[in-house]
């Protein structure tokens, strides 16, 4: 551990100009000073930084926040100017335990059903890797990013913006596979994708099972990929094969994907018809509420996070519109009283990946409350305050995902 | 009403003293191991319980609060349903006091 951390180091004392960058502490220090200032503690009371569970054991522990077995966040000061997060950084986010390694074993033989075409078929993973390609930036974020900003104690993982990643898929867009069996077959409005988890006995499939219905409309954009960040898709994330649906929220991403079935209606599993539904506080979820589909404008600040020196600093974050192009990213060193337009940072990598951005600033000794306000480019900013939902889901408020800096 | 805050306030009393609250604890293991359907114990690891479910969080790693176990269990979180109609205030007043005690949470 201690030589990972002594080599980051070293990385950042060459070419990085702000103190206090990049720096990866074991265990959640990070994220806790991070939103400290909201009174509350975010994560587990254990004590001890919990070590990294099997199944995803090659990751960067000292990156990471895990807040349990199946649940992982990237500490905030692990984001950066590089656009692509590494793989080892990306957050977990499992809804059920993962199904065996094995099957990631032999990849190519992995087998997924399309259903509601006009010629369904069985195919494996070698079939669609002859029938087309595509490579695809895109941002995974779970619909409960951000949650731990909402003071009414939503209930599930309190991921603060660590719940969130940009990388590339490389698989079949699915609109090939699509074409290939007829097209879908009349009358269908959505596509519905199954997980590949094994289920326990003695519970209800339908109130457990990872089965998500997205909209037809995302046959233009929607891939079933192998590849993440140029390997294999390792089983951490949902491998040998998941559906993505670029700008959508993580949850539609179906991880092991084995079944993809065109469909009249949403599916009645559990986690579409009342799970991810956006509603107000004390009510339950239901199919007539707003479902955790496209994502909305967004932006926070990744450095810097606690202190800074007097003088030249530069501010660093990252943007993305969900399935939208971003137009600008403004930051305020003053909590949202006056603005100044930020650069953004490297190549535009599509409507569906994320920028970084930054901005240099001239502090004096003092404390600072810097936020960030992203603007897409069909006009929509990043509100102020945060939409008050029962499960904490789709917060984009920019007041909540600023930093307060002490300079001196 | 107000005799209701009498009466609950006098079970508190009740509940909080010693003999009472090794009762309490039998009675939310009863639930969390046998009452609750479906079970608590196909989804959650508690070791206190014998369970090794692996579908929702460990409540060993977790350590919730009385009150988390009360509003997860009461209105479900996640994929985890919801009992207020499966289980009595009561039961889930006990599997609450019962996970929060065992697990350290409390």
């Amino acid at each position: 551990m201690n030589t990972e951390i002594e080599t980051l180091q070293g990385r950042e004392a060459q070419g990085l100009a702000s103190p206090g960058r990049r720096s990866l502490l074991v265990g959640s220090a990070g994220a806790m000073a991070a939103v400290s200032l909201l009174g509350f503690v975010p994560l587990a009371r254990a004590e001890e930084p919990k070590s990294l569970p099997d199944y995803a054991a090659w990751k960067e522990r000292s990156a990471l926040i895990v807040h349990s077995t199946n649940t992982m966040e990237t500490q905030r000061g692990a984001i950066g100017a590089g656009v692509v997060t590494p793989s080892d950084r990306l957050f977990v986010r499992n809804n059920l335990p993962a199904p065996d390694v094995g099957i990631t074993a032999n990849p190519d033989a992995w087998e997924v059903r399309i259903e509601g075409v006009k010629n369904p078929k069985t195919l494996t993973l070698g079939d669609l890797k002859q029938m087309g390609v595509t490579t695809v930036a895109s941002v995974l974020q779970c619909s409960g990013n951000g949650r731990a900003f909402f003071p009414h104690g939503a209930g599930g993982t309190q991921w603060s913006v660590g719940a969130a990643g940009c990388v590339i898929w490389t698989g079949v867009p699915l609109k090939t596979v699509v074409e290939a069996l007829g097209g879908p077959a009349a009358g269908m409005k959505y596509i519905t994708s199954t997980g590949g988890e094994d289920l326990p006995a003695g519970v209800d499939p339908k109130s457990i099972m990872v089965e998500r219905s997205v909209p037809l409309a995302a046959l233009d954009s929607a891939l079933l990929a192998w590849e993440l960040n140029d390997e294999p898709l390792p089983h951490t994330h949902g491998g040998p094969l998941r559906m993505v649906v670029p700008g959508y929220y993580g949850v539609n991403n179906v991880k092991y994907v084995k079944n993809v079935a065109f469909t009249e209606a949403q599916t009645d599993a559990k986690i579409q018809a009342s799970g991810y539904r956006i509603r107000e506080v004390g009510k339950k979820g239901s199919p007539d509420q707003p479902s955790m589909w496209e994502m909305n404008v967004k932006s926070w600040v990744t450095a810097p996070l606690e202190t800074g020196r007097k003088g030249r600093n530069m501010i660093y974050g990252v943007a993305f519109g969900g399935t939208k192009a971003l137009d600008k990213v403004e930051v305020s060193t003053d909590g949202g009283k006056s603005w100044s337009q930020a650069q953004f940072l490297g190549p535009d990598l599509g409507p569906y990946a994320w920028r970084p951005f930054v901005m240099a600033a001239d502090l004096a000794p003092g404390e600072y409350r810097i936020v960030s306000r992203a603007t897409d480019s069909e006009g929509n900013a990043q509100p102020e305050g945060r939409m008050e939902n029962e499960r904490g889901y789709g917060h984009n408020g920019w007041s909540d995902h600023g930093v307060t800096v002490t300079v001196s | 009403m107000k005799q209701l805050a009498v009466l609950a306030f006098a079970s508190v009393l009740l509940t909080s003293s010693p003999a009472f609250a090794g009762d309490l604890l039998a009675k939310g293991k009863a639930v969390f191991t046998a009452e609750a359907q479906p079970s608590c114990t196909i989804c959650h690891t508690l070791a206190d319980a014998g369970s090794a479910g692996a579908v929702g969080p460990n409540l060993d790693e977790l350590k919730p609060t009385e009150e988390q176990v009360r509003n997860a269990v009461t209105g479900g979180v996640g994929i985890m349903p919801a009992f207020e109609e499966s289980l009595s205030e009561e039961q889930i007043a006990a599997v609450a006091h019962y996970v929060s005690t065992v697990t350290g949470g409390k």
